[in-house]
């Protein structure tokens, strides 16, 4: 097993030296990586324009079909905003939490939350079909007097998602200040402008300091509450109806313990590839492997209760079409997605019990690589088996995803990581600012004036 | 400086006045059963459904700072390892509420069709009884290893009973050092052993003891809501004990503003998290409007809870309905308060209101176990019809302060036998 090391950076500058290498000219295998992205985003844009503009049927070309009307685009949504979490989590509730680990680990969050937030909120645009008619979503004063559906709670998650990415770019890029003005301050190439101008004229003084850390505060504290309430809200658009397997009460907090567990491990699945191209094992260390490991754990029981909870309960409620649909969901068509589901969410994270295992890195990253398969599972599992057998028997059908959708759920990766490596090699990709500072308390400690 | 590293004297002012309270409570159980046995059993169940989580949450909340590696609490953590005194206690009183079974279950007489295994006398109570001996073996495997580092300094001078408890509780002392790392692994490991099997069997008993009421009723959001309830309630009550003993010798100077700001924000920050369950449980049943799920809410807050919009006219009949208001007062002093009142910085550090948002919230809890009982044995038509079941008869009242009181002497004694706080490292 490869071990994390744990080697700290001797100085500040060589924090910085080892945070700007992800700067440096990209090596060919970072290009090629970011063609291969495109080629797939390509292939999904060309599968979209083929749902869009083919002519017979908009989206009669993916396997909807009643009784099945939400499939992989809307698994996608869901599994896309799950991933968000992590970024908001790690950022502002730790930060509330005084849980200093973070520092290593917040940029890259905070960055993969903005991305996945992104990848998320085209996948309501693809599932319509008709994708200009989007704005029909958005509430607006208009001739025809007409008002969006206020009850319904797929209006509740156009607000609540655009809230989400409103305040998760703004964190992101208020977070961003300091070492984009470091950036600039070392760059010599056309990025120089890109970085004087994002930059918004930071000098470091102890004035625009204190101002900086207000921000950051009150930032997290209004980016908490939205770790909660941004999935619950998604959770709502199954639980308010009365689809058997999906109106139930646990939803809420079952769904945001899920996004936060997916989103941890996405976490992982980007940093441990960075950290080892770019050379990061002096900043993002051991401990922090560890707290990731305990925070997947944590939420892997949490879900893995859940699914316990919604068995027993479908049992418990007496109530024969909920025992079906759960019957069906174990032991029906789809019992290989659930089972798929069960295992990577409950079962292969075990081993992290031991914290042997939560130090290896490899182990951590196979794991993590479960816990998202895992997680996009449960979430096709939650959609698909529900509607698949609703109350009427003569109604009941099997969804196969199309083609189309298939190239686009492949194609909403690639378009994920294409927006996370183009980040890479912009941003720095750890918070320089805030584990200097960490690295002062340390040296302070140690002298024992801290 | 205070010794928070000796047992501390036992304070006989207040422990007299919990030994009364207690003696008044098994005073009114007693007449009480004589004389209204239902609604004697149905207080006793609410009462134990509260004491014995908040007993059990305290302990989860100390396995939570171990897991957490939490730095600020100080002698908060043994504060809130002296509560799960109670633990072994609520096994015992467990049997109260075996014995009132004929009052307080309905499927003791009626079989529940589809469930007749599941609730049946036997197969309830004995699954009941194991969880609750299962967690009283965790908790008493979890205190030796938390205590045991804290007595081998204490044994030397400790005399009578103490001193045999402590020379079998030190049995095999490897030196103070290496008892502390010892309990630092071990601790950390029962401590996740503690919270897994607290979720665990307090989600059974939630099924058990408050669904089963109501036996129709069906919410896969209760059992966790039920046990959050448990966890913050010993947080409050804790924070309560805290700011009343400040200025007593051994606490003084320990319960600093910082640690009442911290304190506040764990009773905000967990209050906004038990309304968020509360409320996905509510909006779920109340946008489903299936009648087998809204009975029980029904049931709480009035007939008309599930109208399309709550317009003021005709409020005050509405909430005039049998319990509307009591579970009102139940969600203002568990949630509406605690969030207001400690939003700012100053109110969590004052002394004075941070108790009072705290002792509002434990009353809250009491309350909000009547509201979870005793609308599913009296439902509002019995009240309506004449029944008897207000919060504050002199059964709710007398057997309410017995079980306080009890709750209180098994922390005093505690107190009594064990030291207060880790020995400071030299």
């Amino acid at each position: 097993m490869v071990s994390v090391t744990d080697s700290s950076p001797e100085t500040p500058t060589q924090i910085s030296d080892e945070v700007f290498r992800t700067l440096e000219p990209p090596t060919p295998i970072y290009v090629l990586a970011v063609l291969f992205v495109m080629l797939l985003v390509g292939a999904a844009i060309a599968g979209l324009a083929y749902q869009t503009y083919a002519g017979f049927g908009g989206i009669g070309v993916t396997g909807l079909m009643h009784p099945v009307m939400w499939g992989v685009y809307i698994t996608c949504f869901v599994f896309w905003v799950g991933i968000a979490h992590a970024g908001t989590l790690i950022s502002a509730v730790l930060y509330l939490f005084r849980a200093r680990w973070r520092n290593a680990i917040n940029r890259s969050a905070e960055a993969m939350t903005v991305f996945a937030v992104i990848t998320a909120a085209l996948f309501p645009l693809i599932h319509i079909g008709r994708l200009w008619k989007f704005y029909f979503m958005l509430p607006y004063p208009n001739q025809r007097q007409l008002w969006v559906n206020f009850k319904s709670p797929l209006e509740w998650d156009v607000f609540a998602v655009q809230t989400y990415m409103i305040i998760s770019i703004l964190f992101f890029f208020v977070g961003l200040i300091p070492d984009l003005a470091a950036a600039r301050d070392r760059c010599t190439d056309w990025r120089k402008y890109l970085y004087t101008a994002l930059a918004l004229g930071w000098r470091g003084t102890s004035e625009q300091w204190r101002h900086h850390a207000r921000a950051v505060l009150h930032l997290s504290g209004l980016a908490t509450p939205l770790v909660l309430s941004v999935h619950s809200v998604v959770s709502w658009d199954f639980a308010m109806s009365l689809v058997p397997g999906w109106h139930t009460t646990i939803f809420a907090p079952y769904f945001v313990a899920g996004a936060i567990f997916s989103g941890i491990a996405m976490v992982i699945t980007l940093i441990v590839p960075v950290r080892k191209a770019f050379g990061l094992e002096g900043v993002i260390r051991a401990e922090h492997f560890d707290n990731m490991g305990k925070f997947l754990l944590l939420t892997s029981c949490i879900v893995g209760y859940s699914y316990g909870v919604e068995y027993f309960m479908a049992w418990y409620s007496g109530n024969v079409f909920e025992q079906q649909s759960f019957w069906a969901r174990a032991f029906g068509d789809y019992w290989w997605a659930s089972w798929t589901m069960i295992i990577c969410n409950v079962v292969v994270p075990l081993p992290l019990w031991f914290k042997r295992v939560r130090l290896s890195v490899v182990a951590m990253w196979i794991i993590s690589i479960f816990v998202n398969i895992g997680m996009w599972f449960e979430r096709f599992v939650i959609i698909t088996t529900g509607l698949s057998h609703e109350y009427d028997s003569s109604a009941w059908g099997y969804y196969t995803p199309g083609l189309v959708e298939i190239t686009i759920l492949i194609g909403s990766f690639a378009w994920f990581f294409m927006w996370f490596l183009i980040a890479l090699r912009l941003i720095p990709m750890v918070a320089i600012s805030e584990v200097k500072e960490l690295y002062f308390h340390d040296q302070e400690a140690k002298a024992g004036t801290g | 400086m205070n010794d928070l590293s000796s047992p501390r004297a036992l304070a006989r002012g207040p422990a007299l006045v919990f030994a009364g309270l207690t003696a008044i409570g098994l005073v009114v159980l007693l007449v009480g059963l004589g004389l209204d046995a239902d609604r004697t059993w149905r207080v006793y169940l609410q009462n134990w459904l509260l004491w014995a989580a908040i007993a059990q949450g305290a302990l989860v909340l100390s396995a939570a700072f171990r897991l957490t590696n939490a730095r600020w609490q100080g002698p908060l953590q043994r504060l809130a390892e002296s509560f799960a005194a109670f633990v072994p206690i609520s096994l015992i009183l467990f049997f109260g509420v075996i014995l009132g079974r004929d009052s307080l279950f309905e499927w003791v007489h009626h079989p529940v069709h589809g469930k007749e295994w599941w609730y049946s006398t036997g197969f309830t109570f004995g699954r009941d009884l194991a969880a609750l001996a299962w967690m009283t073996l965790v908790s008493e495997i979890y205190l030796y290893i938390s205590l045991r580092p804290t007595l081998g300094q204490a044994r030397e001078s400790a005399t009578g009973l103490r001193r045999s408890i402590y020379a079998r509780w030190t049995a095999g002392w490897r030196g103070e050092e290496a008892e502390r790392d010892l309990a630092e692994r071990r601790g950390r490991k029962m401590a996740a052993v503690v919270v897994l099997s607290y979720a665990l069997c307090y989600s059974l008993l939630a099924v058990d003891l408050v669904m089963s009421l109501a036996p129709h009723w069906v919410s896969t959001m209760f059992p966790g809501y039920y046990a959050w309830g448990g966890f913050l309630g010993s947080i409050s009550l804790l924070t309560l004990v805290a700011v009343l003993m400040r200025n007593t010798p051994e606490f003084a100077g320990e319960i600093t503003p910082s640690r009442r700001h911290d304190m506040g924000k764990m009773i905000f920050a967990f209050s906004i998290f038990w309304m968020y369950l509360f409320w996905s449980q509510y909006l779920v049943i109340w946008y489903g409007n299936l009648p087998e799920e809204t009975g029980f809410v029904a049931a709480r807050l009035g007939s008309e809870f599930l109208q399309e919009t709550w317009y003021f006219e005709g409020f005050w009949t509405r909430i005039a309905e049998p319990y509307a208001r009591i579970t009102l007062v139940t969600w203002i002093l568990l949630w509406v308060l605690p969030f207001w009142v400690l939003l700012g910085v100053r109110p969590k550090k004052s002394p004075a209101i941070l108790g009072a948002i705290a002792a509002g919230s434990v009353f809250g809890f009491w309350l909000e176990r009547y509201i979870l009982v005793t609308p599913s044995l009296v439902p509002p038509v019995d009240v309506l019809a004449g029944a008897n079941s207000g919060p504050f008869g002199w059964i709710e009242v007398g057997l309410g302060l017995g079980f306080l009181g009890l709750f209180m002497l098994c922390f005093l004694t505690f107190g009594q036998v064990f030291p207060g706080a880790m020995p400071r490292k030299p």
